[in-house]
Parts: C-alpha cells; structure tokens; sequence
C-alpha cells in the first residue's frame, strides 16, 4: 500500500511536472538549462542498499517564460523568471520499501537567451534557494540527532583517514545547505527547411556555490561548520551534448555531463561523469523521452556524495528544450522589428 | 511534412503580371487558389516560403504577402464565393480542421 501510495505520489508529481511546462497563450515554456524531470531504474553503489527506482519530478513555476514566443518571432533575446523545485526521490528495497533521506531543492531562478550567430544561442541560468533532505538524525550515527552534542563528538573523531562511507547514517542523516548555481550554455544550431534545429551541439559549463545564508542574506537553512568542510564549498560543472533528429522524426542524443567537487573531505570522489544516450520517439509528445546512463565517480544523492563507483541507469524523461521552430518564417532582410509591436527591452 | 497557409495579393496588377506570379509559383511547386486578384498559397516549409516569397518579390510587382506562422489556430472568413471555393481555400490555408 506504502508502495502504492508512493509511486501514485511520484506519477502525480510528474504530470504536474509536465503540465506545468504548459501556459495559457498557447506557448510551451522551454528553459535551455537544466535537467528535465525523469524516473529511473539504477544500480547501487553499496552493496548494503539496493535502489528500486529514483524519481526527479522536477517542477518549474514561471513567473514569466517568453523563450518560445520571442524566438518565434525572430527576437534576439528571451527570458525566463520561475522558481525551480528540484526533488530527488530513492525508493529502496529495504523492508517495506522506504524513500530514504529525499532530497529538495527550492530555488528562485531566472534564465536569459540571447540569439547569437546563424541562430546559435547563448543562455545563462542562475538558481539560488535551499538545498536539503529535511532529516533530523547525525549525518555520521543513527543514535543521536543532528546538533546534539554527541553528535558533534561524532564529528570530532571524523579524520582525514576516515571512510565517510562506511559510517554514514543511512536512514535519516542530515544533510542541509543553501546554495547558489550560476550555468553558462552555448548551442550550435543546424535548421532545417522549417527553421527547426536538426542538429545541435551543446555546451554547458558553470559552478554550484555552498553558502551559509538563504539567498546570501537570510539566516536559515544553511550548513555547520563541520559539515561545510565534507561538502566542499564549489561544485564545477562541464557537459556536452550532440541532439540530431533522424530522417523519420525521431531524435538520438548523446550527453557526456562532469562535475567535481572543490576540497571535500579526502575520502570522497570529488569527480563524477554521466554518459547518457536519449532517444526521443516521434509518435509520443516530442519532449518525451527513453534513456541509459552510465555513472562513473560519487553519487549525487544528497549526503550519498561520499558514496562513489558505478552506476547504470535506464529511465524516461522530458526534454526542457526540444527542438522548436527558431524563426517565423521572414527572410533574413525582414527580421526586423515588427511596427506595432512592443520593443524588446534590448532593442 | 508540415505546410502553411500564405496570402497573396496584387495591386493595380495586369494580365501580363499575373502570368509572370502564376509561373513563380509553379516554379516553386505549390498549390494555391486564385480570387480575383488574391492568392491562397500552401508552402511545404518555412524555407519553400521564402523561396516563394523570393521568386514574387523578383517581379518588381505591387503586392502584400502575408505568411501564417501557425495555420492551425487561425480562421477564415469569406462571403460571396462559392462554398467550393471556399472549401479549397480553406485546405490550402489548413483552416478546414
């Protein structure tokens, strides 16, 4: 019934993930950054946990999303201001099928697009909020509760040498920070005779930033001093990504994402590499789509960051930015601003 | 494959000019359906467009073009044709659905 309830729970979480891509002018609202949400089967990292499936119902809640729209109208500059909420769900096969230590990101975000050269585009993304899987217990011991002072004790015994792996409170360690993630991205853009992109290289570079005070400047949420020191205060991220669609619609892509952490603990994994293979069907809503994963380096499941090896992963997701029309169709000599319309604010 | 709904329409137009756009837009392969001096076009892609709007504009003609981006939302209205002539008009502009 737990089960039941759980996976009725991610699946509405889903729709309302996928629905709310959606808005009322007709226009879908695409972001250039950021993972779309997904559920998947993977492998585990340790042998003493098995992984049933995780789920990343990632839901953006816009303020404002014009990316479709403007591109469409041949402008050079779109935007987007929305908040992000980024949970991370593992259900396991323990006894009676627990989703442990959930992670959740709640973060105020805004995406700018530029159209740069021969309808390349070049976005930056910037996301501030918390970061946090809401338990209460010691990160490093399942007796004692998080800020107490045996838990600090805890703490205090952790050295260099410490496998922070094998100690780690499973069931309800608390892992909790505010953080700050500023992405760049750069698509090369191939149109086709509909001004639809046909094939695009993607690049993506940027850093998450670990900070103290929600949104620099409110004190809540964040992380002790202890735990700073293991969590490493700079995560870097560098990805690429080729999309081509094929003769009869369908889509194939190819991703290669990296992150490492700047001066965690010395038992951890600072790097981590996931290569996936996407294939979007035709038939279904072009955003959907079937992927494989290969994970290489630490986990990324909240305080499972001290956890590192391989994984396999296969899931379904939805594409933030599939393939739409670039252009409304004028030649190059028209693309200009249209009388009657609004001036772009950069224009 | 995808296709659009275009109008077009000569001003002050003669028989000799009205050939010449008959024959641009053979050229260009499309299907269309003349009232008087207006033009119902079906283009097969945003490109096909162009290519039409190109092969016009090389006329040195009086003329308005008017592209229709997303033909699926749009509407048509016409009095004082035939209901045939509105029927085709209306494949051609993809308002029949």
């Amino acid at each position: 019934m737990k089960k039941l309830f759980t996976i009725l729970s991610i699946a509405l979480l889903q729709a309302t993930s996928t629905d709310a891509q959606h808005n009322f002018n007709g226009f879908s609202q695409y972001y250039p950054i950021g993972e779309g949400p997904n559920i998947n089967l993977r492998t585990s990292y340790v042998k003493s946990e098995t992984i049933l499936f995780e789920a990343n119902p990632t839901v953006r809640y816009s303020f404002y999303n014009d990316m479709q729209k403007k591109l469409g109208e041949n402008r050079n500059h779109a935007h987007a201001y929305y908040i992000a909420a980024r949970p991370q769900l593992r259900m396991y096969t323990d006894s009676s099928l627990p989703v442990k230590m959930p992670a959740y990101r709640v973060l105020l975000s805004t995406q700018q697009l530029w159209r740069v050269k021969d309808h390349n585009l070049f976005s930056f993304s910037i996301e501030s909020g918390h970061y946090s899987n809401g338990q209460s217990g010691c990160a490093f011991n399942e007796l004692y509760t998080d800020g107490s002072r045996e838990c600090d004790s805890v703490y205090s015994l952790i050295t260099d040498d410490t496998d922070l792996s094998a100690i780690l409170n499973r069931r309800n360690g608390n892992f909790s920070t505010n953080m700050t993630e500023l992405l760049f991205n750069y698509r090369i853009n191939r149109l086709d005779d509909d001004d639809m992109p046909d094939r695009v290289h993607s690049i993506t570079f940027g850093a998450t930033l670990f900070h103290d005070r929600f949104l620099g400047i409110f004190d809540f949420g964040g992380y002790s001093d202890a735990d700073i020191k293991i969590y490493g205060r700079f995560r870097f991220h560098a990805g690429y990504e080729y999309e081509r669609v094929l003769n009869n619609g369908m889509r194939l892509s190819v991703s290669e994402n990296m992150e490492l952490i700047s001066k965690p603990h010395k038992s951890v994994n600072p790097f981590r590499s996931v290569t996936t293979v996407t294939w979007f069907p035709k038939k279904l809503v072009k955003e959907f789509g079937v992927y494989m994963s290969y994970v290489f380096g630490h986990d990324n499941y909240n305080f499972r960051f001290v956890d590192s090896g391989h994984q396999g992963v296969i899931g379904i997701t939805w594409s933030g930015f599939p393939p739409f029309a670039l252009t409304n169709g004028a030649p190059p000599e028209d693309r200009t601003h249209v009388p009657g319309l609004p001036e772009d604010d950069e224009e | 494959m995808s296709y659009y709904g275009n109008i077009l329409t000569l001003y002050n137009s003669t028989a000799q000019q009205e050939q010449k756009v008959a024959t641009a837009l053979a050229d260009n392969d499309v299907n269309y359906e003349k009232v008087g001096s207006t033009y119902f076009i079906r283009s097969r892609s945003k490109k096909n467009t162009r290519e039409v709007l190109a092969s016009i504009a090389a006329l040195n003609i009086e003329y308005s073009f008017f592209h229709n981006a997303i033909p699926t939302r749009s509407y048509f209205r016409a009095d004082g044709i035939d209901r045939d002539t509105i029927d085709r008009i209306q494949a051609i502009m993809g308002t029949d659905i």
